[in-house]
């Protein structure tokens, strides 16, 4: 299965020396006495100092493959394939006792919730404090100037004084920015965002989009952000992935990916997205909804897709390269494409939001 | 034409609950300072069928404009007229008439289901209390209702928690338009779903408003679908009305500086083009001024020492259009750069 994303790799790329390579990873959830699959034969590479985005709506599995770099499984699933290289181990291979050496000093989670991550009963500069002296970092006095000079770095304000302030008492984009820190304090190689500012305003949002590119720049890091939002993704990443019900169905350099989509999915996720510079929006949008129980043999997006034929709904589909560096699951790309961009509004072929 | 809702010179102030010790001692000492206000003198209109939309920041006061709409919250000063009557009074007071004109629907539609009865008994009870209809009546109309959101009708034997966000809300919409209400209060009603739902709502909350003329007040963070959606935007900053027009006014230049920073945040392609203003994060969570304009510690083109220390009144551009800034408008248009080709509205087109 990993055969077919070896070939794809390009000399020179990102991805040739990359630093962490996901190959064929697949998550299942146990269903009563079945396992069903969460994310199935998903692969993908992070360059040094590269962000990918990882796209997709509720229950796409980006989530759940993000967290499958930290070696993370939610209780009931298990990972029955797949390997995740990092610095030349598979990190699904290792024991808790050796994962904790590489979560938090080699790769960090800045999760949704920041209110989640921080101890509410600790002062959030005790909180770096901790995470410096468990990894042998720092300790005393030099780590809690260190954990001043994060909150600094991070932009929060008076972070001396802030140091000493519960979680209760920042506000939720202060919460973030002090996770944010957390999370960078031990200077790692990767950095894994899910949907960090999701619960952010849009001014809030934008400040902590450019805090974190300043952030990436400076500590060199490379990073992969999940979120739904095209828009983020688009500001902050090289590449994006787009997931559908638990495969990647297009890869490709951000800019590409979304002036020139080209998986029908890709397509009517960007024309649903709301413009401000438009009243009304064209093109195809997204019919119908995601339902796991549905999915037939072949494409995943088949009973939603404006373009499918019969082939679709039993033929698998395998990301294959369209343009350069940029790679589709969709076997009718070509002819699609043909049609012209963002071809008119095709018809709905399953119904609306009900089935 | 007279407003179906006429909100003006609102004020609320949440204060906190003291214990009752402090309270009594209170009436010897001269008290804790008052807390900042939530709404501050906000006045907004909405004629019928009209979708006006409430946008700014959390804690902007939006929702608590929202409330006192409801009748959930009092306001201590101004006053609410809908249809010609005064409703400033809280929901208890209202008249039955006046409560089923209003209705709310919520960011979390979960939050207006009784989770342990199923969509019929919901959409039912709204039918119950507010008209008279026998038992084959209330059944023919929760069909009605649930094929105007676009629900089959098999859905009303299902369970809240079997529906998902978007059928969630779809029930949460029916349940409100079973009031068959003038004014519908959506609280950021798209923010807990994906783009995709998103989407067939906002087609649907249209389609509703054309078939039955609605209005409604939307609540939302999100730009972009205010554009899609509202005829007139009033833009909140720390209770105070800053900016009011036209969705084609308030979406072009010159605006008022908040709403400009408001657009510049937009992220990805989506944005309003040009350059953002510069703004620093120390600042931007500024604790609420006690004098001058509430905005003035994050505005790049502030005045000193005129901003710091005067209040700007809320000043038409257009009879349309107000704005609450000490700068003119055409001091306005020259640091706000005008946005080059797409970004420009098109004249007003057939907008619905």
């Amino acid at each position: 299965m990993t055969a077919l994303a070896e070939p794809l790799i390009r000399p020179g790329s990102p991805e040739a020396d990359p630093l962490i390579r996901v190959e064929g990873l697949t998550v299942e959830y146990r269903d009563g006495e079945d396992w069903t699959g969460a994310v199935t034969d998903v692969s993908f590479a992070i360059g040094r100092g590269e962000t990918l985005g990882l796209a997709g709506e509720s229950g796409c599995g980006k989530s759940t493959t993000a967290l499958a770099l930290f070696g993370y499984r939610k209780p009931g699933s298990r990972i029955p394939a797949g390997r995740v290289v990092f610095d030349g181990q598979n990190l699904l291979e290792l024991s808790d006792r050796q994962l904790q050496r590489i979560r938090g000093p080699k790769i960090a989670l800045v999760p949704q919730n920041p209110a989640s991550t921080l101890t509410p009963s600790m002062r959030v500069g005790r909180q770096v404090v901790e995470i410096l002296e468990s990894h042998g970092l720092s300790s005393g006095q030099a780590a809690a100037a260190r954990a001043v000079d994060l909150f600094d770095q991070v932009g929060l304000p008076e972070p001396s004084a802030l140091a000493r302030r519960y979680p209760h008492q920042l506000s939720g984009g202060q919460q973030q920015r002090a996770v944010i820190a957390i999370a960078i304090a031990c200077r790692p190689d990767l950095i894994v965002l899910d949907e960090p500012t999701t619960a952010l305003d849009v001014t809030t949002q934008a400040r902590l989009l450019d805090l974190l590119a300043r952030i990436k720049a400076e500590h060199q890091m490379s990073a992969l952000y999940v979120s739904h939002n095209l828009g983020v993704l688009e500001q902050i990443c090289d590449r994006v992935a787009v997931m559908y019900a638990g495969r990647i169905v297009e890869a490709g350099p951000a800019a590409a990916l979304f002036d020139r989509p080209l998986h029908p999915y890709t397509r009517g996720l960007i024309a649903a997205v709301p413009r401000v510079d438009e009243r009304d929006h064209g093109g195809e949008k997204l019919q119908g909804l995601l339902r796991r129980d549905e999915l037939p043999a072949g494409c995943g997006f088949a009973p939603r897709c404006a373009h499918s034929r019969p082939q679709c709904f039993t033929d698998p589909q395998a990301l294959t390269e369209i343009r350069t560096g940029h790679r589709a699951a969709c076997w009718r790309t070509p002819a699609i494409l043909a049609e012209g961009p963002m071809a008119g509004s095709a018809g709905p072929q399953a119904g609306g939001e009900a089935p | 034409m007279t407003a179906l809702l006429d909100v003006s010179e609102v004020r609320i102030t949440y204060r906190p609950r003291r214990p009752l010790l402090s309270r009594l001692a209170g009436a010897f000492s001269s008290g804790a300072p008052e807390p900042p206000p939530a709404v501050a003198a906000a006045s907004l209109e909405i004629a019928a069928g009209e979708t006006v939309a409430l946008v700014g920041e959390s804690g902007s006061g939006k929702t608590t404009l929202a409330r006192a709409v409801a009748g959930l919250v009092r306001p201590q000063q101004g006053r609410i007229v809908f249809d010609g009557a005064d409703i400033t009074a809280p929901v208890q007071r209202r008249a039955r008439e006046q409560l089923r004109h209003i209705q709310y629907v919520f960011q979390n539609p979960m939050s207006s289901l009784n989770p342990r009865r199923r969509v019929g008994y919901n959409l039912g009870r709204v039918l119950e209390v507010f008209f008279n209809l026998s038992r084959s009546e209330r059944r023919r109309r929760m069909r009605e209702l649930l094929d105007s959101v676009h629900l089959d009708p098999g859905y009303v034997s299902r369970f809240p928690h079997q529906l998902s966000g978007g059928e969630a809300q779809r029930v949460a919409i029916a349940q409100a338009l079973a009031a068959e209400p003038k004014l519908i209060l959506c609280d950021e009603v798209l923010s807990a779903l994906d783009v995709s739902v998103q989407d067939n709502i906002l087609d649907l909350l249209r389609e509703l408003q054309s078939e039955r003329g609605v209005a409604y007040l939307f609540i939302a963070h999100d730009l972009a679908v205010v554009r899609w959606l509202a005829h007139r935007v009033v833009v909140l900053y720390q209770g105070r009305v800053v900016e009011t027009g036209t969705v084609e006014e308030i979406f072009s230049p010159p605006h008022h500086p908040y709403t400009a920073l408001l657009l510049a945040s937009i992220p990805g392609r989506g944005a309003a083009q040009g350059p953002a203003d510069g703004e620093d994060a120390a600042t931007a969570a500024s604790a609420p001024v006690a004098v001058g304009c509430p905005f003035a510690p994050r505005c790049p083109h502030r005045i000193d020492p005129v901003c710091a220390e005067q209040d700007p009144p809320l000043l038409p551009d257009s009879p349309t259009h107000s704005v609450r800034c000490h700068l003119s408008a055409g001091e306005r248009a020259r640091v706000q750069v005008q946005p080059p080709s797409r970004a420009v509205a098109e004249p007003s087109e057939e907008a619905r």
